[in-house]
């Protein structure tokens, strides 16, 4: 996959995160009106600047890939009925599998090689939708959810790269102009 | 004859990879002799084949040796092919060769995924006995198809064959297509096919812009519905309908129930992904088995948010008010781009910060560990706190098992982690 490597969407991604980080801090300054020299604090910044960084890796992939939707959607729309229905979605997601691995635990102490196995891979893949953006659905089966993986993988990287510039540049301009 | 210099062509794209593979598939034919599945195997090798070398192709950092012989391995039955080029009686079984190659030579992506064009118009012509030429393409054609389809609507049997896809698709679905070794496609229903097509295309395809449509739907709707009504046996032939179904062909001595099929269609699938997710996570190519596979990629992509979050915390020490200098960086930044394509030449500048330099003797016992990219990661994390917060801590939580990614979170007890959750929480809300 090339789209992560090329120029195209490290530019876009920095574009995204530089309009995002400008759009909170303006956000910022609408809420501190009555403090304005209230800088915000450490953690909020760090949010700030991760969750701009985020969007900004969402939108500068495209709307292509579920985790894309999973980031954007509750950053751009207050929907709450999405909201609701996405809270009931991993309920019933949830439930699904609690039901599933409960009965399965229930076996009475039959624990061959492969169950074993198979128990593994089953907690490791619940705990993957859960460190995916956007896996908790439960409508994503493991196909869908080992493709989405490869695909957040590879633009988080991307994404990190992108940041680890940024600060070097900001840390290297920082320090010449206090020389 | 234009098939040689088109697929000659395409071989050239390649290099020396593309011998490598030619060597290997030799030599997997000599190992055993399936001639009631040449044709199929061959086809189902020519979509799997491309679709690594597709993939490695566009995928930065995967090799294509890797891929290859991934390839090779899994298609060890195919038919001798010297110079890639099909038995010379097969051409006869079509009516559309001319018509084919013509297309084929004029296209211009056939050149670019280089053996994966190639090997598409190899794979069609290695379909042979085969009624349908178009659907022999099987896994490799799927994907080109939706990208093709405005051209190929004056020749319904081309479409399958003639739509080379865009590399990305190619490297995404092909992977998916090409492992499920028996499908293949009725060129009739080409037209009616896209929908199944585009609904079958790549998620992680970045050309966006061709690929509207939901990508959360794979093949496993349409498959579930034409395996479990249409599969047969090894040796039956499908008869020609209108529905778009895919076809799946048992192999020899497994079982042909309807049920197996899907779901040995839906394992290999899984497994090819898994293959790909392999070559992306560094340091992960000797690592076999599902459990331990999964277990490393969540530690990657923990590793790699956990990056982020201190780059962003980072980036929101060194400037307190959040204006970043627009022109300046960006100019800065595009300067640096090509140069840097990996994470570790990013990070030597990083090293010759007077910041970091402080801390280098904590780096060296840092350094001391396991994996790349935690290991890059402890040091910025190192760098940044200066071991004033948990980064004691933080070595720990990382070089721990994460058998249970859980246990892992509750193990990493500082404020930081607090943090962590909440947003993630967050994003799923």
């Amino acid at each position: 996959m090339q789209g992560p490597s090329t120029k195209s969407f490290r530019q876009a991604f920095l574009e995204n995160l530089l309009v995002s980080l400008q759009l909170q801090q303006e956000h910022t300054s609408k809420h501190d009106s009555s403090s304005v020299g209230a800088a915000m604090s450490l953690h909020e910044r760090k949010l700030a600047v991760k969750s701009s960084a985020d969007v900004a890796m969402a939108a500068a992939r495209g709307a292509g890939a579920r985790w894309t939707r999973a980031i954007l959607a509750p950053a751009s729309s207050a929907c709450k009925v999405q909201r609701c229905r996405r809270i009931v979605i991993r309920c019933r997601g949830r439930k699904r599998s609690l039901t599933t691995r409960s009965a399965r635990a229930g076996d009475g102490g039959t624990s061959s090689g492969g169950e074993i196995a198979r128990r593994l891979v089953r907690r490791r893949t619940m705990a993957l939708r859960e460190v995916i953006p956007g896996g908790r659905d439960a409508a994503v089966d493991e196909a869908t959810l080992l493709r989405e993986a490869m695909d957040y993988v590879v633009h988080l990287r991307a994404q990190v790269d992108v940041l680890r510039q940024v600060s070097e540049a900001v840390q290297r301009s920082g320090s010449s102009i206090l020389q | 004859m234009d098939m040689n210099e088109s697929s000659e062509k395409g071989m050239e794209g390649n290099g020396s990879s593309g011998v490598e593979w030619q060597s290997q598939f030799s030599g997997g034919f000599s190992t055993q002799q399936h001639h009631a599945h040449m044709m199929d195997s061959f086809a189902a090798a020519s979509g799997m084949w491309a679709a690594p070398s597709a993939a490695s192709q566009n995928m930065s950092g995967l090799s294509d040796v890797n891929g290859m012989s991934a390839a090779a391995r899994g298609a060890g039955f195919l038919a001798p092919v010297p110079g890639f080029l099909p038995p010379p009686g097969l051409g006869a079984h079509f009516p559309v060769d001319s018509g084919f190659i013509e297309r084929a030579a004029r296209s211009s992506c056939f050149v670019g995924p280089g053996a994966g064009g190639g090997m598409m118009g190899v794979g069609g012509f290695g379909g042979g006995g085969d009624q349908h030429m178009g659907s022999t393409f099987g896994g490799g054609s799927d994907g080109y198809l939706d990208h093709r389809r405005k051209d190929d609507k004056a020749e319904p049997e081309l479409a399958g064959s003639g739509g080379v896809p865009s590399s990305e698709a190619a490297g995404g679905d092909c992977s998916s297509k090409g492992s499920d070794s028996k499908k293949r496609r009725r060129p009739s229903e080409v037209m009616g096919g896209d929908q199944v097509q585009s609904s079958n295309v790549a998620a992680d395809s970045a050309n966006e812009s061709t690929h509207s449509k939901d990508r959360g739907e794979e093949s496993s709707p349409p498959t579930a519905t034409t395996t479990g009504g249409r599969s047969k046996g090894k040796g039956a032939k499908e008869e020609s309908e209108k529905e778009d179904y895919i076809h799946v062909r048992a192999r020899r001595g497994q079982a042909t129930n309807s049920h197996s099929l899907a779901e040995r269609l839906r394992r290999e699938k899984i497994s090819e992904r898994m293959k790909l997710l392999q070559d992306l996570v560094p340091g992960c190519s000797k690592v076999t088995g599902k459990a331990v596979m999964l277990d490393e990629i969540i530690n990657y992509v923990q590793s790699l948010q956990r990056q982020v979050e201190f780059l962003s915390m980072k980036l929101s020490t060194v400037n307190p008010r959040l204006d970043l200098n627009l022109e300046g960086l960006l100019s800065k930044d595009l300067l640096r781009f090509p140069g840097v394509s990996s994470s570790s030449i990013g990070f030597s500048p990083e090293m010759m910060h007077p910041q970091l330099q402080l801390s280098q003797p904590g780096l060296m016992q840092g350094g001391a560990g396991a994996m790349g990219n935690p290991d890059v990661f402890r040091r910025i994390m190192q760098a940044q706190l200066g071991g004033a917060k948990d980064g004691s801590q933080m070595p720990h939580a990382l070089n721990g098992s994460f058998s249970d990614h859980v246990a892992a979170q509750m193990a990493y007890p500082s404020s930081q982690d607090l943090s962590i959750r909440p947003p993630q929480d967050a994003y799923q809300m």
